[in-house]
């Protein structure tokens, strides 16, 4: 069964061979990145100041700012829409629920690649920045952005809280990418989302809002305040366990399968 | 005569979309092992729909709906490991190659890798295995297809429209590979189809649709014997008064029809016997030939009845 499993999940990674997905994953971690290392290079009178204590730290967050609020989400609401959309393209759902695996198996190995392209972006970006770093110290030494200091452990630790964060989004976008054929449908309700997250991050009940958690979980100092982190944590598992239940339950109860 | 015990069954099936109109009702099919089962219908007749309930791609309650014994909403992962199918337009995953498009589902079925290459050879696609789906002609896309359906080696094909949309040699090739299978690998073959000269040259068996309703289901043979109770002969002679009057002793005669007369005929047979009777009785026979019992006639007469 567990190996039925694999091979199904590993089919499913056939499935992406040549499609927009790994460039997508690719390209969007590198953007912020690449206009990162342009601005630093660019405005050094400005932005050399407030590299002086912790460059690498500054560097990350300088980073990281863009990508937990917008371009994290961002990606996630496409990378699910397109992997879900081959099969909606290519007409092969009935193809796949005729076949003798479990509803379980189908719907588990597809958010598998998902799971497995969310955190290969964050990997990627990680890479960037430090690759980016890198680049600016080697042309402007100014910036002390050496190899020696990168500070794996805030990169790490910033990378996982966020990673956490964006987890139930995933989830809740891959229930919208399996419920409507129509690809318009996931990508307008995901962005609305996000956009109303974006609104409602001041709102104290924002907490129950899981488009703003990767957000909060970059933006919110828990160094001040470490009972948030509880509350977020807390906050990002229970969502992804509600958002695997209903879509879950949701999608296998559907009339018409294929 | 050997009584083959049916692969698929189903037991007044009836089916409702969710607006609530009936699409199926009271369907009773069954289709016996080793058989070419013709599925036969207009568009819109409920033929899909049934196909997609027997894969379990529509939601239904029906315990009456049976493959090879076993119910389908208890047991449909063991059904489906010995169920081929094609539903529609090909299910395939175009930027990928054919021989790609196979691994994918062999992952799936999870059966040895020489399946593949098996699978395009049968479906005569060999030399196309490492070329991109979105280059396959339709024929091709559909052979692909096929070869999917093929993989597990599957005791039973469910095929829907299989040949829609294919020039002339693709739908002769399809046929070709359809019959192979049957005859040749004992598979049971379910094919729909809502043309009726595609069935009456593949199927062994046939069941007609229409508006939902299961109206005919049996051999072709069997179909081929009602068309022939009802088929008429149509005889031109120059005395049509006195040919009525020596046939309607042994026939059913039909109303005057300019200069011929209608008779009908169970058995073409019987068209010598006619002629002899008229010649014997001084008609002059100018023409003597079928009219209008072609099955296609007979089709139309069953879904309109």
């Amino acid at each position: 069964m567990k190996t039925r499993f694999l091979a199904n999940t590993w089919a499913e990674f056939i499935k992406t061979k040549r499609s927009f997905a790994l460039w997508l994953t690719v390209l969007a971690a590198a953007f912020i990145p690449a206009i990162n290392a342009f601005i630093l290079l660019e405005r050094p009178e400005i932005l050399l100041t407030k590299f002086e204590q912790t460059p690498w730290l500054t560097f990350c967050r300088f980073n990281w700012k863009n990508v937990a609020a917008v371009i994290l989400p961002m990606y996630i609401i496409l990378i699910t829409n397109l992997v879900v959309q081959i099969e909606f393209r290519n007409n092969t759902w009935k193809q796949i629920y005729a076949s003798p695996r479990s509803f379980a198996d189908i719907f588990f190995s597809k958010l598998l690649v998902i799971q497995f392209l969310v955190p290969c972006y964050i990997i990627c970006f990680d890479c960037f920045v430090i690759l980016s770093g890198l680049l600016v110290h080697s042309i402007n030494a100014s910036y002390k952005l050496v190899i020696e200091s990168i500070d794996w452990k805030n990169l790490l630790l910033i990378s996982s809280r966020i990673y956490l964060g964006s987890l139930a989004i995933s989830v809740i976008q891959y229930w919208l990418s399996l419920r409507f054929r129509n690809f318009v449908i996931p990508l307008g309700f995901g962005l609305g989302l996000w956009i109303t997250g974006i609104i409602l991050m001041d709102w104290d009940k924002s907490i129950y809002y899981p488009y703003v958690y990767s957000a909060f979980m970059f933006f919110i100092n828990f160094d001040k305040e470490p009972a948030k982190l509880i509350v977020l944590l807390v906050s990002s598992i229970t969502a992804l366990v509600l958002a695997l239940i209903a879509s879950f339950f949701d999608i296998s109860r559907l009339a018409e399968k294929g | 005569m050997e009584i083959k015990q049916a692969v698929i069954e189903t037991d007044h099936l009836s089916y409702c979309f969710r607006g609530g109109e009936k699409v199926l009702d009271d369907i009773n099919l069954s289709v016996p092992a080793g058989s070419i089962y013709g599925f036969l219908g207009p568009n819109g007749a409920g033929k899909t729909t049934t196909l997609r309930l027997l894969l379990g791609l529509l939601r239904c309650e029906n315990p009456g709906i049976r493959l090879f014994g076993h119910q389908l909403h208890t047991s449909r992962i063991e059904i489906m490991r010995r169920t081929g199918s094609l539903i529609e337009q090909p299910s395939l995953y175009l930027h990928l190659t054919g021989q790609e498009n196979l691994e994918v589902f062999r992952r799936a079925y999870d059966c040895p890798k020489s399946r593949a290459e098996k699978v395009l050879s049968i479906t005569g696609l060999s030399n196309a295995a490492h070329k991109k789906v979105k280059a396959y002609s339709l024929g091709m896309k559909q052979r692909l297809s096929i070869a999917v359906a093929l993989l597990h080696d599957p005791e039973l094909l469910i095929m829907d429209e299989p040949t829609n949309g294919l020039d002339p040699n693709g739908i002769i090739e399809i046929r070709e590979l359809i019959r192979d299978l049957s005859q040749n690998q004992g598979k049971t073959v379910l094919v729909s189809s809502h043309l009726l000269t595609e069935v009456e040259k593949l199927a062994t068996h046939v069941g007609i649709i229409h508006q939902g309703r299961l109206l005919f289901q049996g051999t072709l043979a069997g179909l081929q014997n009602l068309q022939r109770q009802q088929s008429l002969l149509e005889i031109e002679v120059d005395k049509l008064t006195r040919a009525e009057q020596i046939l309607s002793t042994h026939f059913q005669v039909l109303p005057k029809h300019g200069f011929a007369v209608q008779v009908v005929c169970p058995d073409a047979d019987q068209a010598a016997l006619i002629n002899y009777m008229l010649v014997s009785g001084g008609v002059r026979v100018s023409r003597l030939g079928v009219a209008g019992n072609d099955l296609e006639k007979l089709f139309l007469q069953i879904i309109s009845a």
